[in-house]
């Protein structure tokens, strides 16, 4: 679409739990909100009555259709289904897995991988940014957790993609949050960003100077949230319920589906209060009541929240600094509203952390500001990120060779030579790997090529340099070459857990297509209604005054309403407008003249204008 | 901070409108930034002169200075030829602030860059440390025999003292790097030509003595996690 307008991006927290929209108004970065004034979108998307429902529509009926709402999707997010393990049981959804251990969910008559449940959730956001500013939005930035991998990112970007947009950027959480935090603070600072949100656990150690956010140093795990401590909850829920002689709780999806909701209200109102009630209505089965206090509830989800000592530690270590070189510790997430967590937080960094931010919004607000410079609105800001875990390559026997290691600020690239074992070889084999362990098994395969095409040379002869590039997302590239021969040499990728290239360009086409579709449903929609209420009015009007129009004037008006009742049949909003414009211009003149009237009659006495003459 | 030193860029022209370079950085005319020549090394990138002898704060605020320049970030809507010097001069940029920055591998990017690329560290055992090396071996050989025993608790309180003092001897090490990077810093400052034979020599001892300290270093971080694994390994094993 033309538009001489600069093009908008946005800030997108895909999150575990609820997702948010935001971009930059002006200088002040502000979430979009829906018609009722909700900031949050729910991760859910439900299949109902036929069709696909999102957010809080979705939400609606995860308990009476627990079985086809699917949630928590980021857990899921790059990852295959031996990883997803405990998850399984207590997730009132089924999922199954393909040849390559890819997780697809059932919804319906089909099946969707998370990348595209994702996309979902991504295109509800894509909406209500276009609905807020009239056109097409396609730029974002999209926040991940700093300690997701590199499948893991890949996944967030083809879900964007999916959905539609072209993604500037992945961001990591606390990073945005920490620009977010900072974009006002000129004094220099070390910052800790703990972000403990739905699922994932990040803590990442950020140096603010002048503008510059640098990150020194990044922790987390990837499988540790909100989440966790809801199903200790609805641990402690089924245990009370099998002590009352209720039977099976865990069988039926809409009863696990009640646990959870209960799990999650009653861990809330722990933050505020230090007890609180529950009451178990499960589905034909008698209710249990009770109160828990905060203290009990504390004392199941302790060794969880202890978990997240360990990576602020080592991300400490490899910033080679200790807790009194931190100046702020600033709490990310919905689950540092625990009064666990702040403690938690305050034992590790020996002081009170910063608590004035918003911990559901801070890290889009953030985004926002990264897509503000990404746009090429700001100048003066800069983030300089690092990579999450250390990359490799599988050498002789199965050790892992790092080639980058993690915590290196990105972009970063790093070359290596390898060579050929056997005489006459053409070909070798490479198997790109992520993580901190020394034995390649032990790490996460990214991916395995073929570097084909060598000159058969004598064994320990031909030079292949191997180049891994992390581009600014910390998203990898690798390039081999045989540097002697010079010849063209092919790679051949295999992405080890994730969508092929092929399969993302196919579900892009599929949804761009509705997204584009989608998008001129709603203008032609708003059109339409916007004509009905116009034609209504002027039926109206020349009704009342029909004395006040002449006979030629008349059937202009009433062959421009025809033209316009056309327009809407053929569902073309421009042409729509058009009309509507038309009808404005014919019925300019005698509106004037109703309007003198409606004057003239309101303030009965005095004459407006003494032209009351019909149109010629 | 000082402008970096024009070498043999001063003469080069830019990749896009063709004219003379004035900073090795951004041509001046098409303000298209310029990609990093092979022949620059890290100091003369980051326009220091190759000196050993850095101050952090120096070095951290031409990092910052450069990376403002280069990132990425701001070439999202650059033709594709501009972003992709932003990505790799960035990559270098940052790599060449991470190794400078670290006395170790600021040591082992001077011995590449002295030395050109037929060096290889060395793989002699420091002499002084063959027996602390030995009897660390002995030591932890007992630990694999003994067990559950007070003459096991003995070695353990032995290899733990043992640990602590190659701590204290790598951190002297670290100190010892120091001493070379001044030696390094006042014979090249002296030098009329740094290609003079006298002047090499020196230079070349110099470097070797900061091979053997990397070395030693190399060895005593690998012994102090081998005790510190079989520390570990001790303790999960049935205590």
């Amino acid at each position: 679409m033309g538009t001489d307008q600069a093009d908008i991006v946005v800030g997108i927290d895909l999150g575990t739990t609820n997702s948010l929209i935001a971009y930059v108004d002006g200088d002040t970065p502000k979430v979009l909100a829906d018609t009722d004034g909700n900031l949050l979108v729910p991760s859910v998307v439900s299949f109902a009555e036929g069709k696909l429902l999102t957010g809080i529509d979705a939400k609606e009926h995860w308990v009476e259709r627990a079985e086809s709402t699917v949630y928590s999707i980021k857990r899921f997010m790059g990852r295959d289904s031996n990883e997803v393990g405990e998850d399984r049981e207590y997730l009132p959804f089924a999922f199954e897995e393909d040849e390559n251990r890819l997780i697809h969910i059932q919804l319906g008559s089909k099946t969707y991988t998370p990348p595209e449940l994702s996309a979902m959730i991504l295109r509800e956001l894509k909406q209500r940014a276009e609905k807020h500013f009239g056109r097409p939005v396609n730029k974002a930035v999209i926040t991940v957790p700093a300690y997701f991998n590199d499948t893991q990112r890949q996944a967030t970007k083809d879900a964007g993609k999916i959905a539609g947009w072209d993604v500037l950027r992945i961001v990591n959480e606390p990073t945005a949050a920490a620009l977010a935090y900072g974009l006002d603070r000129k004094e220099k600072q070390t910052v800790a960003v703990y972000d403990l949100g739905g699922g994932t656990f990040d803590i990442s150690i950020l140096k603010l100077s002048e503008g510059i956010f640098r990150v020194l140093a990044t922790g987390g795990d990837t499988h540790l949230g909100g989440d966790d401590f809801d199903r200790q909850l609805m641990k402690y829920f089924a245990e009370k319920i099998s002590a009352a002689g209720v039977s099976g709780p865990m069988d039926d999806p809409r009863a696990i589906q009640l646990l959870r909701q209960e799990a999650e209200r009653v861990k809330i109102a722990l933050s505020a209060n230090s007890t609180a009630n529950f009451l178990l209505t499960l589905p034909g089965k008698p209710e249990i009541s009770g109160t828990i206090s905060r203290d009990e509830f504390e004392e199941m989800i302790r060794p969880i929240a202890q978990r997240t000592a360990g990576p602020c530690k080592q991300a400490l270590a490899d910033a080679k600094l200790t807790p009194e070189d931190i100046d702020a510790v600033v709490l990310v997430g919905g689950s540092t509203r625990m009064p666990l967590i702040r403690e938690l937080t305050e034992r590790i960094f020996g002081q009170k952390p910063y608590t004035d931010l918003n911990p559901d919004e801070v890290v889009a607000l953030g985004a926002a500001v990264q897509a503000d410079i990404l746009g090429g609105s700001r100048r003066d800001t800069l983030l300089l990120d690092v990579i999450p875990l250390s990359l490799g390559i599988e050498t002789m026997g199965g050790v892992f060779s790092r080639l980058i290691h993690r915590n290196t600020t990105i972009p970063t690239s790093a070359q290596e030579m390898f060579t050929t074992f056997v005489d006459g070889q053409t070909s070798v084999d490479f198997h790109v790997l992520q993580g901190e362990r020394e034995l390649a098994a032990d790490n996460r395969t990214l991916a395995r090529f073929k570097l084909t095409g060598i000159p058969p040379l004598p064994a320990g002869i031909p030079r292949i340099a191997v180049q891994l590039m992390i581009d600014a997302d910390g998203i990898l590239q690798v390039k081999a070459q045989e540097t002697r021969s010079k010849v063209e040499q092919s790679i051949e990728i295999r992405p080890s857990s994730g969508l092929t290239k092929d399969e993302v360009e196919r579900m892009i086409d599929d949804s761009f297509d509705h997204a584009e579709e989608d998008f001129l449903a709603r203008q032609t929609a708003e059109a339409i209604t916007e004509a009905k209420s116009i034609i209504h009015a002027v039926e109206k009007s020349l009704r009342k005054n029909e004395d006040l129009i002449s006979e030629a004037k008349r059937a202009m008006i009433a062959s421009s309403m025809e033209r316009l009742k056309k327009t809407m049949t053929d569902k073309d909003h421009g042409a729509i407008r058009d009309a509507i414009d038309h009808l404005d211009k014919v019925t300019h003149d005698v509106a004037e003249k109703i309007l003198n009237r409606a004057l003239h009659e309101a303030i009965k006495d005095t004459s407006v204008t003494g032209n009351q003459s019909a149109i010629e | 901070m000082s402008t970096p030193k024009q070498t043999d860029q001063s003469h080069s022209l830019c990749w896009n409108c063709h004219s003379e370079l004035e900073s090795p950085y951004k041509c001046v005319r098409c303000v298209k930034i310029q990609p990093w020549a092979d022949d620059t090394d890290y100091f003369q990138f980051l326009g220091l002169p190759r000196r050993l002898q850095i101050d952090l704060d120096d070095l951290e605020a031409r990092f910052l200075k450069l990376s403002r320049i280069f990132h990425p970030d701001f070439f999202q809507e650059s033709e594709f030829a501009e972003q992709d010097i932003a990505l790799v001069n960035a990559a270098r940029l940052n790599k060449a602030y991470a190794t400078l920055k670290d006395r170790e591998t600021r040591a082992g990017y001077i011995l590449e860059l002295e030395l050109g690329e037929k060096y290889r560290p060395t793989k002699n055992v420091p002499p002084e440390l063959a027996t602390s090396i030995f009897e660390v071996q002995e030591l932890m050989a007992e630990l694999s025999t003994h067990s559950g025993n007070a003459a096991e608790q003995e070695t353990i309180k032995a290899l733990k003292a043992r640990k602590e003092e190659l701590h204290k001897d790598s951190h002297a090490r670290l100190e010892e790097l120091d001493v070379h990077f001044a030696a390094y810093d006042k014979v090249i400052g002296a030098a009329t030509s740094p290609f003079e034979p006298s002047v090499r020599r020196k230079i070349e001892e110099i470097l070797r003595a900061m091979d053997q300290t990397l070395a030693a270093r190399l060895y005593l971080k690998r012994i102090i996690q081998n005790i510190t694994a079989t520390l570990e390994g001790n303790s999960t094993n049935g205590h």
